[in-house]
């Protein structure tokens, strides 16, 4: 009989058994599905008969109870991690043990294809990343970006700062856009949530973008930070327009698809984590250390005297005020289990993340419960709910232009004055800065008083109806009502009360800030599958089977964001009514509707891997509302079965496909905008920029090549890909001939092109009683503007950099979209604007390691970046202020110390280049050392079923030549094009944790 | 086993397709249900929302138009003033504010220069379009026909004034008058003549319009219209509006009007002015006023001496001062003109210092006069001379040299030249400062009387077309392209 494969509707319905329609007579087998080596259970492993809907799965344990046909079957067992075993089940057998075989390259892992649709990884065509829950949940993360750093390849995920609570951003392949979207998709258990980043509004405190409302530079947390990462079951990452071509234009910066755990039958298993830790900063800088001399020469002689008495003193500021050395803890709790037709997973969570900077931290709290259910001989359900609780206090870091960041303020402030120094109960006045600089803060007083608090609530649920409106062993027909919503209310509060010393400054005594950003997206998809397994009896010749699915769609995403700041204040009342208020608010809605086909084909003993997608989608944001833009795609693979020796399969693949991103919410809007008053009259005239009714998404065109190799007995897996992406239609903004009244106006036009390659080993040098896995990643890719439209002249990316003294991200025609841009001096010493370094690595590579013996577990992860540089202005800052650690170094020049030397370089701005330095990093992302107790031990001691205890440390170890902080870091938060720029940030911090996690 | 497999397979079949039917009956419902897609845009107003409540959009739009309108008054004084050597804009941080308007460089399309005075007033001609449009397209019964007249009525006017300014800096070269609804069709530059035709002819079309009108605007015009705010009242202003342009035709012999200060042309601007708020008697600021405030969300003057201290008076404002019968100077020069401390240009060589200030706008809420009284006598007394009633035109000059200056009548006027001597001479001082005298200077063909502050400095008779219009126009047909570029 030739293998026959199975296939999944949905990945949660992996979980369902599905009564057969056919068998008149059915027998039912147990047993248990065990690691070959370790003879563990494999929990979660998924049994199956080929040619039916008969699926079964293993409790935590790896206990199984499956109903199977009279008749003698092959069934099929797999789990994750572990190569595919096919077994005949005779038709006597009532009882079985399965053993699995662990193998490099996750074949056996069901990957989602389509919006109803998924496949085993053995047969895609594209490449598709996924992070296990083991992967994600090892060491405690603030978010979950921080979780997957240096887990997927082919994407850059990096922190903006050390605060508590996430900020950071993914990037997958690089580029895709200027002026849209530069985030991937994150879909939860079939819900598109939102990743937007709220702003806290310390803006209006700290002015770092002027009078701006939602800015960019005040450290805000992008929302994925809300999902608990213990909750997860796995993440995949499709990467390729062809892969992701189903979510149509949201997907050109790849789509994350985060499914969350569920229960399974059996006993209820429950488990709790409780880990405990704390956050410590890492790499401070330290600051100058002064002799009389040089404070003199810095500050003249009257300062240097009232401040160095007799030598001058050292504050070491940094250690202080990041030295908040509470603990922090994780308690997580779970709860699994259910019966033949009723599951439900429970899990709950309270995270306490102390920052390292005084009076920051995060809190978070979240419930969910998931359940499924099957009703009747033809449907099952389940649903998905989580709420969810995240509120932060993340102190002050960053850009500023009033002196209230801290690390801004320590560049300017000889570390000479104990500003740590209570005099009558309150902080030390910090004149010393002010003497120098006109205005001043002690940060310590600053960060004592100052509140930013953000509460976020969150609720993300989901559920869906599946009719199994047919079934033989021929054909399977399925349909599928889905539907989820995601909702937060992220409210900010943000007090800046009038005795802090850098108050009076403004004019007004005291801020008062209150934000809210109302958050709501819902889409629900109806969708039909059919199977066709023809077998040896098929009209066609070779085909092994054949799924075909087709759906609608539809998306709301709304976004209300509002703010009040108040200045002049009571004194100590917080309220927005008492002082004299500033409102603004932005309100955002897109509605999308959609079509969408999918097929998939295998033939040749499921060898020859064959499929096609398309979806017709309209949307809100389109110039033409009615119109509908496809998005296909098509892709193949074949999978060569013991081409050689040594080497199990081969699979060589080509993927085409083409994805968009939508324009931005009134782009596509003529308006006439409030201009202001006049005479006590409110206005309306022609704005500064105005919509274009003719504007459409951005459209990427991507070809994908790649080799996945499965080697030596499942004991190595390769996987290669290479891609040639092409972006049109790119949204920009051009000017309109002045004549016409308008100034300029949004177009699609110009191309991005970007190149990369991946690779992925894993291996297993280890299987036995000592098992050692281990992963190499590499990914590099570069990105190009091939063209912009003739009316477009080459321009600075908003927000990207201070400008061409420091460095700003630039789109110019034929050259690297991700290169920093800024002065150089010429010969003649007048400065030209010119291409100085690349933002984006030379390459990303990173090494994970994991080993198992007996119940020791050990794994570790680094991460290296090679190259991409980074404007270091916090360096500049220091310099400028005398105040950098290295400041009396020996410099190039005799005579001249070494910041005097790096700010004269720098020349004012006319050269650029001194402060735009390499970021190149290896980082020990993650490490955990883990001892789970023998089963009879936990039993006797505990009553519970599994003990682990573990030691984990995230980034507790960085080498890299960077000066300042950490190269990581943004000042600018997420960017579409580029982020580079290092200016005053929160600083970096590891930690280290101790956990206990038991099992009943 | 084969027929129970046949039988087996038919039954299969038919199932599927019953159920696949009613599946895609399902699906076919669910989306036939679907225009969900129009979703507002909650930011900003569109054309589409101000239509659906016009009468309130109105008042708004008008707001909007004026308030662009004095917005752009200020650059069209200072880069006016600047051409006509009334002042500078000795800005420290920008030196183009000089070289762009006096070194030759202003000749060409991508000087500092060639981008002023050219799309704020295309904004403005859009806003007023989209006042037309809004009254055009309001559903019956939202405004009276007469409240429509007086509206569009009002839109022509400002229009019309708005393309003279846009003639008044590219003269020469001509420029567009058509605004096209579609933003990306060009529109024809035309002649300068042809545009003071449609100019003439807009106004005059404002005329009919307003005097169809309503006795009141279904809007309020700000303070700064006090006593122009009827239809009626604002008819003077549009008539005032229309003897200066056709006194304009009139000095250069613009085609259609006549050879240059032919008496047809100027007798035109006897019968407008006859028609204005004209008062020899009356107050000289009699006239609108462009209003400013220092409110927030409101516009400040920006050429105030309060608002921006580096625009200052030309370094040889106190020249050719005719002296009262006491000896002193002229009071509109003592009234209008200080002493600063020495102000120099951003690059001392590109230009010279100066020590003297304008005081008219001294504060961030001083008003810019858009038309005067005192224009109008002045209008008044070259249209009389030229259509041969040189006593009326002695005795308007002498009411303005009497009552704005202070100084003796005059006796009479020996020759033409004499004549445009004493005209200039009181548009000079009588205008300063408020964007006339290089237009003047240009109509009477006396350019090159415009005193130069250094041999490296030009006298342009127009500024180019913006090198941005240029690039707009680059690769459209000739006929379309910008002239000069």
């Amino acid at each position: 009989m030739p293998a026959r494969r199975m296939k999944f509707f949905l990945i949660a319905l992996a979980a369902f058994a599905i009564p057969h329609t056919l068998a008149a007579q059915t027998r039912t087998v147990t047993g248990r599905v065990i690691d070959a080596a370790t003879r563990a259970g494999v929990p979660g492993a998924v049994l199956s008969v080929t040619g039916t809907t008969v699926v079964a799965q293993a409790n935590q344990d790896g206990q199984y109870r499956i109903t199977l046909p009279i008749t003698e079957v092959v069934m099929s067992a797999r789990g994750l991690g572990y190569r595919r075993e096919n077994i005949r089940v005779l038709s006597s057998v009532q009882t079985l043990d399965i053993a699995l075989t662990r193998e490099a390259a996750k074949l056996s892992e069901v990957v989602i294809t389509g919006a109803a649709t998924s496949q085993e990884r053995r047969n895609i065509a594209t490449a598709v990343s996924s992070v296990s829950a083991e992967e994600v949940s090892r060491v405690p993360a603030g978010s979950l970006d921080n979780a997957l750093q240096g887990k997927i390849v082919g994407a850059n995920i990096n922190m903006n700062s050390g605060a508590p609570g996430g900020g950071g951003q993914i990037q997958i392949r690089g580029v895709t856009s200027v002026l849209g979207n530069g985030e991937p998709l994150f879909v939860v258990d079939g819900v598109i949530i939102s990743n937007a980043t709220i702003s806290n509004g310390v803006n209006a405190v700290s002015r770092a973008s002027g009078s701006g409302f939602n800015t960019t530079q005040d450290n805000s947390v992008n929302r994925l930070a809300d999902i608990n990462p213990a909750d997860i079951e796995n993440v995949q990452v499709l990467k390729s327009a062809a892969a992701s071509a189903i979510y149509g234009s949201k997907a050109t910066n790849g789509v994350v698809i985060i499914t969350t755990k569920r229960g399974r039958t059996g006993a209820t298993v429950f488990s709790a984590t409780q880990r405990v830790g704390q956050y410590t900063a890492d790499r401070l800088l330290g600051s100058r250390r002064f002799t009389k001399a040089t404070a003199t020469k810095l500050m003249g002689a009257a300062l240097a005297n009232q401040y160095c008495p007799a030598e001058c003193p050292y504050y070491d500021y940094q250690s202080s005020l990041y030295g908040q050395k509470d603990l922090s803890y994780e308690t997580s709790v779970s709860l699994s289990g259910g019966g033949e037709n009723s599951k439900v997973f429970i899990s709950g969570l309270n995270k306490n993340d102390r920052g390292t900077e005084l009076s920051t931290g995060a809190v978070r709290q979240s419930l969910r419960m998931n359940a499924d259910h099957t009703f009747g001989s033809k449907f099952s359900s389940n649903v998905s709910a989580a709420i969810s609780r995240s509120k932060s206090d993340r102190g002050l870091s960053n850009n500023d232009n009033t002196f209230v960041s801290p690390i801004y303020a320590f560049g300017y402030t000889p570390a000479i004055i104990d500003l740590e120094a209570q005099v009558a109960g309150r902080y030390v006045d910090n004149a010393l800065v002010r003497s120098l600089t006109g205005i001043g803060t002690n940060p310590f007083q600053t960060l004592s008083l100052f509140r930013n608090t953000e509460d976020v609530w969150r609720q993300i649920g989901s559920a869906n109806v599946r009719y199994n409106a047919y079934a033989s062993d021929r054909h399977t027909l399925a349909f599928t009502l889905a539907g989820g919503a995601d909702r937060f209310d992220a409210g900010s509060a943000t007090y800046s009360p009038n005795n802090l010393q850098y108050e009076p400054d403004d004019g007004f005594l005291g801020t008062s800030i209150e934000g809210q950003g109302l958050s709501t997206q819902y889409n629900s998809t109806l969708s039909g599958v059919h199977t066709y397994t023809p077998g040896a009896r098929g009209f066609i010749p070779f085909l092994s089977s054949a799924t075909t699915s087709a759906g609608s769609q539809y998306e709301d995403r709304s976004l209300n964001r509002f703010s009040v700041i108040a200045r002049g204040l009571v004194p100590t009342i917080d309220l927005i009514d008492q002082g004299t208020p500033t409102i603004a608010q932005t309100r955002t809605a897109v509605r999308d509707q959609a079509f969408f086909a999918n097929e998939e084909v295998l033939m040749f003993d499921e060898k020859l891997s064959v499929s096609g997608r398309v979806r017709a989608e309209k949307s809100s944001v389109n110039g033409d509302r009615a119109k509908y833009f496809y998005w296909p795609a098509a892709s193949a693979a074949y999978r060569f079965v013991q081409p050689f020796a040594y080497a199990d399969e081969i699979k060589l693949r080509a993927a085409v496909g083409r994805s968009g991103n939508q324009a931005n919410y009134g782009n596509r809007d003529v308006t006439i905008a409030g201009l202001g008053l006049i005479d006590g009259r409110t206005s309306l005239g022609v704005p500064g920029t105005v919509g274009n009714p003719l504007i459409e998404p951005e459209k990427m065109r991507e070809i994908e090549y790649g080799m996945d190799a499965q080697l030596f007995n499942a004991r190595a897996g390769l996987e290669v890909n290479y891609f040639d992406r092409s972006i049109t239609d790119l949204l920009l903004q051009a000017p309109l001939p002045q004549s016409s009244g308008f100034a300029q106006t949004f177009l699609n036009g110009g191309n991005l092109v970007t190149k990369g390659v991946e690779v992925a080993l894993n291996v297993t040098p280890l299987r036995g009683p000592l098992q050692w896995n281990a992963r190499v990643q590499y990914s590099s890719f570069k990105s190009r503007v091939a063209s912009l439209p003739a009316n477009v002249a080459d321009f600075a990316v908003a927000n990207s950099g201070f400008g061409a003294n420091y460095g700003r991200g630039r789109i110019a025609r034929n050259q690297i979209s991700t290169g920093i841009w800024g002065n150089r001096t010429r010969p003649d010493s007048t400065a030209v604007d010119t291409l100085l370094a690349d933002a984006n690595p030379k390459f990303n590579m990173n090494f994970s390691s994991d080993f198992a013996y007996k119940g020791f577990t050990l794994t570790g992860l680094l991460d290296w970046r090679k190259g991409g540089s980074v404007s270091n202005m916090t360096q500049n800052l220091f310099d400028e202020g005398g105040n950098s650690w290295d400041y009396d170094k020996e410099s190039p020049k005799a005579g001249v110390p070494l910041g005097e030397y790096r700010y004269a370089q720098w020349n004012g701005g006319r050269n650029a280049g001194q402060y735009i330095q390499d970021g190149s990093y290896v980082k020990l992302r993650e490490i955990t050392l883990g001892y789970s107790v023998p089963a009879s031990l936990a039993k006797q001691y505990t009553g519970g079923r599994d003990v682990r205890f573990s030691l984990s440390g995230r980034n507790l170890a960085t080498w890299s030549g960077y000066w300042g902080f950490d190269p990581e870091v943004n000042n600018f938060g997420n960017q579409s094009v580029v982020r580079f720029v290092d200016l005053a940030p929160f600083p970096p911090s590891k930690s280290f944790f101790v956990g206990f996690d038991i099992a009943y | 086993m084969s027929n129970q497999y046949i039988s087996v397979r038919h039954s299969g079949m038919r199932h599927i397709m019953t159920r696949a039917v009613i599946g895609a009956t399902v699906l076919g419902a669910v989306v036939a249900c679907s225009d969900r897609l129009t979703v507002p845009n909650y930011q900003n107003a569109t054309p589409e929302s101000v239509q659906s409540d016009p009468a309130s959009a109105l008042p708004l739009l008008v707001s909007g138009a004026l308030r662009n309108n004095r917005d752009a008054a200020t650059g069209y004084v200072s880069s006016m003033g600047i051409l006509g050597r009334e002042s500078y804009n000795y800005t420290p941080t920008e030196g183009r504010n000089t070289t762009g308007y006096l070194s030759p460089e202003v000749k060409t399309p991508s000087s500092f220069g060639a981008v002023s005075l050219w799309a704020g007033f295309f904004t403005e001609r859009r806003n007023l379009l989209n006042i037309i449009g809004t009254v055009n397209g309001a559903p019956t019964g939202t405004f009276t026909d007469a409240q429509k007249s007086a509206t569009l009525g009002f839109a022509h006017t400002e229009d019309a004034l708005v393309e003279s300014y846009i003639i008044a800096a590219r003269f020469n070269l001509g420029a567009p008058v058509d605004i096209n609804a579609d933003p990306t069709v060009l529109s024809a530059f035309v002649s300068r003549d042809s545009v003071y035709r449609f100019i003439s002819t807009r106004l005059d079309l404002g005329k009919t319009e307003l005097s169809a009108g309503s006795t009141a605007f279904p809007f309020t015009l700000h303070a700064g219209y006090a006593g122009f705010n009827t239809p009626a009242n604002y008819l003077k202003v549009n008539r005032a509006f229309a003897a200066r342009i056709n006194a304009y035709r009139a000095s250069i012999g613009a085609s259609g009007c006549g050879a240059a200060k032919s008496a047809a042309c100027y007798q035109t601007v006897l019968t407008n002015l006859s028609e204005s708020f004209i008062n020899p008697t009356g107050s000289l600021t009699a006239g609108p006023f462009n209003v400013y405030s220092s409110a927030a969300s409101d516009v400040a003057n920006g050429i105030s001496n309060q608002s921006n201290s580096s625009i200052v008076a030309h370094a040889k404002a106190d020249s050719g001062i005719q002296l009262k019968a006491d000896g002193t100077r002229d009071n509109r020069f003592l009234a209008k003109v200080i002493t600063i401390t020495r102000k120099a240009p951003a690059n001392a060589t590109h230009g010279v210092p100066t020590t003297f200030d304008y005081s008219m706008y001294s504060v961030r809420e001083s008003p810019v006069p858009i038309i005067r009284n005192e224009e109008l006598i002045l209008l008044r007394a070259e249209a009389r001379y030229f259509t041969g009633d040189i006593p009326g035109a002695l005795a308007d000059i002498n009411t303005i040299r009497v009552t704005a200056g202070g100084l003796a009548p005059l006796a009479g006027f020996v020759n033409e030249a004499a004549f445009l001597d004493e005209l200039l001479y009181n548009r000079r001082l009588s205008l300063v400062f408020e964007g006339h005298r290089w237009v003047d200077m240009r109509r009477f063909g006396r350019l090159n009387q415009l005193t130069l502050d250094l041999p490296t400095h030009v006298i342009i008779s127009e500024l180019p077309v913006p090198q941005a219009e240029c690039l707009s126009r680059a690769l459209a047909d000739a006929a379309l392209k910008a002239p000069g570029c």
